[in-house]
């Protein structure tokens, strides 16, 4: 069991090294949650019922109110009271984004959007993964295959936000097909009737196919080349002179076996649903994790910043664990040769 | 050790004889151009042969030499852009004072797609750099060293490399403010080096092993002749792939941070364009703007797909038996005999998921 009791270790020296980092990180940047209301207020004081010309008693006496001042004190003895904090599962209140709310509230409601999304996105590039790589390993060397080839290259090449930015533009905009923002119909009451569900998958549309459209190329291409290694195995033959369809030979016997190796890259993407998709959610303002953690960087957000970025390494070190701890299992092989 | 003994036997009693199978001698010195040339034959004149009879590797190299041609002599002869240029949201292939249109603003595109680039080469070069030699470095002593130092570097490294990229991004790029290209480079690819110095650990480790290392050591090579003169050599392919990887991630990531409006405005960006055409109120709803979206987006695409396919061939120049398996196929004959090998070396670390 060395092994794992290794691998434990390293994921609690990750945890705590990004929590130190992060913590001091955070706090260290520049300007504070203060100065951040301090200027929207002078900006735009009606938005926070003040009259249009707050003098700056005002703006002070609003500061003094509404913001949730820290203490004063060292930022050490912050740490400390947040290290302690933590192991309790409180991770503080926001600052600005929700005054006084507690920061785990806020990213309870904010996170089943960001996995909802990103989970319909997963499976549909891993089915096009499988298809794709599968099928480009079986015709490898033919024109299909040399076609697909620049495809996937394509495919991985271009960024996933300028997909989303392209669709939003044509499919949002111009054709009116799909809503450009929002995660359901304000109109519907959010629980379980068809009408919210409904708007809810609606409204996913354009998000995850921009994920989709972009994801798979890579990892097809990875599977081809793992795919043409086993396309040598005798079992394939075996499997062609028996007469079976091509199909059937590339998915049941091909897809299966080259997939092996992509378990691990499969569970870290899984771990991973929750952190990457700021940009995604900026371009069609869906409140999810991505934009709340945009969000709270700009205002500078400490508590709420901290603790995104906290769940959102926990999520992913949990998942490379599962990954590396799992991958045995579907391949026995491994075991010998990692943990024995 | 016979024919050592013989070897050594020949040379001290037949010096002079040039009937000895030992002592062959060259029919001429090569003078110190004819080494230069084989090097450069060596090193940069068959790789590039093979990259150019690969489609991918040529199409990569024309597109990637547009661009530094558009970030060398574009940057003189396309005049700088300045808001009120010309009229706002001219259309493209209209006029060949603005070729490719002006933007909202009335900022000619050819000149904020040309003028960009030089910074965008900037970044990738400090990024690239700063990643490959922080991972080879790291790479390297682990693997020789092993023991206690191994361990606590690859868990400084496997620690690094779980932290979430672009969130992590987000604190650092707000933290430090950065202006300077080369500055934000290095932070693009602040985690960069994580994956090259795991996959040069596990080839120095394999390295360690061979014969040639050994027998360096055994005649008191210094440690870092050892690394550098033995070790790295074998260690070109994941250096070039890491650098062609790393040169990906830092266009992608850059763009989407001016995208997002967080990296200062100071120099020109394809993301800036992008997120002005994105902010400014009616643009999306006009389908005069489209060119607007859609130049940057071309622009951007194209100089990561150069460096994707330009990463694809270079798989032909290290893998003589991915090479020998496409000749053989151009001939139209199949050779069994050559077993398949993986041909994606540089993708076997992808994963699935979104960044």
């Amino acid at each position: 069991m060395g092994y794992v009791r290794n691998r434990l270790i390293q994921a609690v020296v990750t945890m705590y090294g990004v929590i130190v980092i992060g913590f001091f990180t955070i706090h260290a940047m520049p300007g504070g949650p203060r100065e951040y209301l301090q200027r929207q207020l002078r900006q735009n004081p009606m938005q926070y019922g003040l009259p249009e010309d707050a003098t700056e008693q005002d703006i002070q006496y609003y500061l003094d109110e509404f913001l949730v001042v820290p203490p004063d004190r060292t930022i050490y003895e912050a740490f400390f009271e947040y290290m302690i904090n933590i192991h309790q599962g409180d991770f503080g209140v926001s600052y600005i984004y929700s005054p006084g709310t507690p920061v785990v509230e806020l990213i309870a409601a904010a996170a089943p959007w960001t996995i909802f999304i990103s989970s319909i996105a997963m499976v549909y590039m891993l089915v096009a993964t499988i298809l794709f790589g599968s099928f480009m390993a079986y015709y490898e060397g033919t024109k299909f295959d040399m076609g697909m080839t620049i495809g996937m290259l394509f495919n991985g090449g271009i960024p996933y936000y300028i997909v989303a930015i392209i669709l939003l533009y044509f499919v949002g905009y111009q054709l009116e097909w799909f809503p450009t923002g929002g995660r359901y119909n304000t109109e519907y009451q959010p629980g379980y009737n068809l009408d919210f569900i409904g708007s809810a998958f609606y409204h996913a549309v354009l998000p995850s196919l921009s994920f989709i459209l972009t994801g798979f190329g890579a990892s097809a291409l990875s599977l081809r080349a793992h795919a043409i290694r086993i396309l040598g195995e005798d079992y394939i033959r075996a499997a062609r002179i028996r007469g079976l369809s091509s199909y059937k030979i590339s998915t049941r016997y091909l897809a299966r076996n080259s997939l092996l190796p992509m378990w691990t890259s499969i569970m870290i993407g899984l771990s991973g649903l929750l952190g990457g998709a700021v940009i995604m959610e900026t371009i069609f303002a869906y409140q999810g994790m991505g934009l709340l953690m945009f969000e709270a960087t700009i205002a500078r957000d400490f508590p709420l910043l901290t603790a995104n970025l906290v769940l959102i390494t926990f999520m992913f070190v949990l998942g490379t664990i599962l990954a590396d701890l799992t991958y045995a299992l579907i391949d026995p092989r491994a075991e010998q040769a990692s943990m024995g | 050790m016979a024919t050592d003994e013989s070897t050594i036997d020949a040379d001290d009693s037949t010096v002079g004889n040039d009937d000895s199978p030992f002592h062959a001698r060259a029919e001429y010195d090569a003078t110190p151009g004819d080494v230069v040339l084989e090097l450069l034959d060596i090193w940069v004149f068959t790789p590039a042969r093979i990259l150019w009879n690969d489609y991918r590797g040529r199409f990569g190299i024309i597109l990637l030499s547009l661009y530094i041609a558009m970030g060398t002599v574009g940057t003189i002869v396309v005049p700088e852009p300045g808001i009120g240029q010309g009229d706002t949201l001219m259309q493209p292939f209209q006029s060949l004072e603005h070729p490719l249109g002006t933007d909202g603003l009335g900022q000619d595109m050819l000149g904020l797609m040309v003028h960009a680039t030089p910074n965008m080469f900037r970044m990738i070069i400090a990024g690239a750099v700063f990643g490959g030699v922080l991972g080879i470095a790291i790479g390297l002593i682990a693997g020789y060293e092993g023991g206690t130092l191994d361990k606590v570097l690859m868990t400084i490294t496997d620690s690094v490399g779980s932290i979430p990229g672009l969130p992590l991004l987000l604190i650092l790029v707000a933290l430090i403010d950065p202006s300077n290209p080369y500055l934000v480079g290095i932070i693009l690819n602040i985690q960069g080096w994580t994956g090259a110095a795991r996959g040069i650990r596990s080839q120095t480790l394999a390295i360690r092993k061979k014969e040639y290392v050994e027998v360096s050591e055994a005649m008191g090579e210094s440690k870092s002749n050892i690394l550098f003169k033995d070790a790295l050599p074998e260690l070109l392919p994941m250096i070039i792939f890491g650098f062609l990887g790393g040169a990906t991630g830092i266009i992608h990531a850059s763009v989407g941070l001016y995208f997002l409006g967080i990296l200062p405005f100071d120099h020109l960006n394809w993301g800036v364009v992008l997120n002005h055409a994105y902010q400014q109120s009616g643009a999306l709803y006009s389908l005069d703007a489209a060119h607007w979206l859609l130049i940057p987006a071309v622009v951007i695409t194209g100089m990561t797909v150069a460096f994707v396919m330009l990463a694809q061939a270079f798989d032909q120049v290290f893998n003589p038996r991915v090479r020998a398996r496409h000749e053989a196929r151009k001939r139209n004959r199949e050779d069994p005999e050559l077993d398949d090998d993986g041909t994606v070396t540089s993708e076997d670390t992808t994963q699935v998921g979104i960044q």
